[in-house]
């Protein structure tokens, strides 16, 4: 009983910012709500059961990569760009498509019979999990390797190429 | 009945959680006594000695102070998210202790994934340092907060990696398990065996917690005081306690992941049979205790690294390293050991 309904509390509170989203005019301020809202996304991963999506969300995307934004922003000289005075016809071709697709999000979660993921042994003993893994996703695994080496290649490179200029 | 259980269920964790934050609260207090009178004892000074004997209510006097003194805001400041910030950084410092057990059957929260969630904890931890740094409307603390969330973001990695070793090696994302691999091991702790795992999480450690000689986003010299610059009384009071409380949660993780936690190596029990006697939480607390006095030590000793420094030795010795540990470790499970 208390699952579904911290679960519902959850998902209200994350429409409630996504409309939150569009009311800020400064983009740190916006940057900030989106934050939360991953960090929401995460405990819904959590209340359907999955552990492991639920620290991944927030240790790739709330804890590095929006990390990354934030940065950019700070970073970024023109400080008009730090603040959106959207029209409202703009705002309306903005706001339209994404809330629809929140809304369908959460009537999904609502109203299908969404199961908690049952976590088998093979979730918790590194070993099944790397069997599993390396077995029936190959291929997905080489993929995300060489995305994620990517840019480690191209820092180094990028700082070679300062150093050299230094 | 059912609701009964639950009420005692939540009781108890209530209970968990105040003796927790009870302990820990004074233990960092008292380590920035401890860490006044080693450091002055070290330069050749005496430490604080006025308030109470040996000066051992200074953190009292010292909490007192920085309670009662005003509250500054600058004009430039982003009121809302200077208020906040440093509510973050000690919010998600003090919610990893709960996933860290201080005993077998002392844990406040025992997830499957303790550790996953101590990293996702460490790396949200860090918005507060960026946004304390931007909101306060100063260079200088812009400056350092941007400093921090790149050393963090890149001392994550080595971090995460040295880890891996050590959950391969358990076959678990669990402390308790990683302690009992450690326990039922030929050399009873993961730091013989993953030396260089332990090496580069212990200069991770010092990144993390932005300690010298790693406390760049706060340098004195070069910012003034960093993203503490514009900070006063207990907001800035709240960042210090935040620094403390994660070299303890640091120094946990160190022991429970490379010094067996609670546990004492069996080939030490054959040569000192009494050891056996000793309680688990007072092993664990010397064990703790000596890597808190690590950190004080390393930080009278090693002067303050540069950050293109600090940076090249992240990416270019410490991945690699951490990643050379893993293959290793993997070659030693796979030899069955």
């Amino acid at each position: 009983m208390a699952r579904p309904l911290f679960m519902s509390i959850f998902l209200l509170l994350f429409l409630a910012l996504f409309l939150l989203l569009f009311r800020q005019k400064k983009v740190v301020y916006q940057f900030l709500v989106y934050l939360v809202m991953m960090v929401l996304l995460g405990i819904v991963y959590l209340f359907l059961g999955s552990e492991f999506l639920m620290a991944f969300q927030i240790i790739v995307y709330a804890g590095a990569i929006l990390v990354m934004f934030l940065f950019f922003l700070y970073l970024y000289p023109e400080e008009e760009f730090k603040i959106q005075d959207m029209r409202n016809s703009t705002l309306i071709k903005t706001l339209i498509p994404s809330l629809l697709f929140v809304i369908t999000l959460i009537l999904i979660l609502f109203t299908f019979d969404v199961r908690e993921y049952e976590a088998s042994a093979s979730v918790y003993s590194v070993k099944e999990l790397a069997k599993l893994i390396y077995n029936q996703y190959p291929l997905a695994i080489f993929l995300l390797a060489f995305i994620l080496t990517y840019p480690m290649i191209a820092i180094y490179l990028l700082m070679k190429g300062s150093e050299s200029d230094d | 009945m059912v609701s009964n259980n639950l009420f005692l269920e939540i009781l108890l964790i209530l209970i968990k959680i105040a003796v927790v934050l009870g302990i820990v609260l004074l233990h960092a207090a008292y380590t920035v006594y401890a860490e006044r009178k080693i450091i002055g004892r070290m330069q050749a000074r005496l430490g604080p000695t006025e308030v109470g004997p040996y000066g051992l209510l200074q953190p009292i006097a010292d909490l007192l102070k920085l309670l009662t003194k005003e509250d500054i805001i600058p004009l430039e400041a982003e009121r809302l998210i200077f208020l906040v910030a440093p509510l973050i950084v000690l919010t998600f410092a003090i919610v990893n202790l709960s996933v860290i057990p201080f005993h077998p059957s002392f844990i406040i929260a025992d997830v499957n994934i303790g550790i996953l969630l101590i990293l996702a904890g460490a790396s949200l931890a860090v918005y507060g340092i960026i946004l304390g740094g931007w909101s306060s409307g100063s260079k200088y603390s812009l400056l350092g907060g941007l400093r921090s969330a790149a050393q963090v973001l890149s001392y994550e990695i080595p971090l995460g990696m040295s880890l891996a070793g050590v959950i391969l090696a358990a076959e678990s994302f669990k402390l308790s398990d990683i302690v009992n691999h450690q326990a039922q091991s030929f050399f009873g702790m993961n730091a013989i065996p993953q030396i260089l795992g332990f090496i580069v999480f212990l200069i991770c450690a010092f990144a993390e917690t932005n300690r010298a000689p790693f406390d760049l986003p706060e340098a004195e010299s070069e910012l003034v005081a960093g993203y503490v610059t514009e900070y006063s009384g207990f907001r800035m009071g709240m960042f210090f306690l935040a620094e403390y409380i994660s070299i303890y949660v640091m120094s946990l993780l160190i022991v429970h992941c490379y010094f067996g936690g609670w546990t004492l190596p069996g080939w030490l029990l054959t040569i000192f049979p009494p050891l056996k006697f000793v309680p688990a939480p007072l092993i664990l607390l010397i064990k703790v205790y000596f890597f808190v006095f690590l950190f004080i030590w390393v930080r009278a000793t090693y002067p303050r690294y540069r950050f293109d420094q600090l940076m090249s030795m992240c990416w270019k010795i410490l991945i690699p390293v951490s990643l050379l540990n893993f293959l290793i470790v993997a070659f030693l499970k796979r030899g069955g050991f």
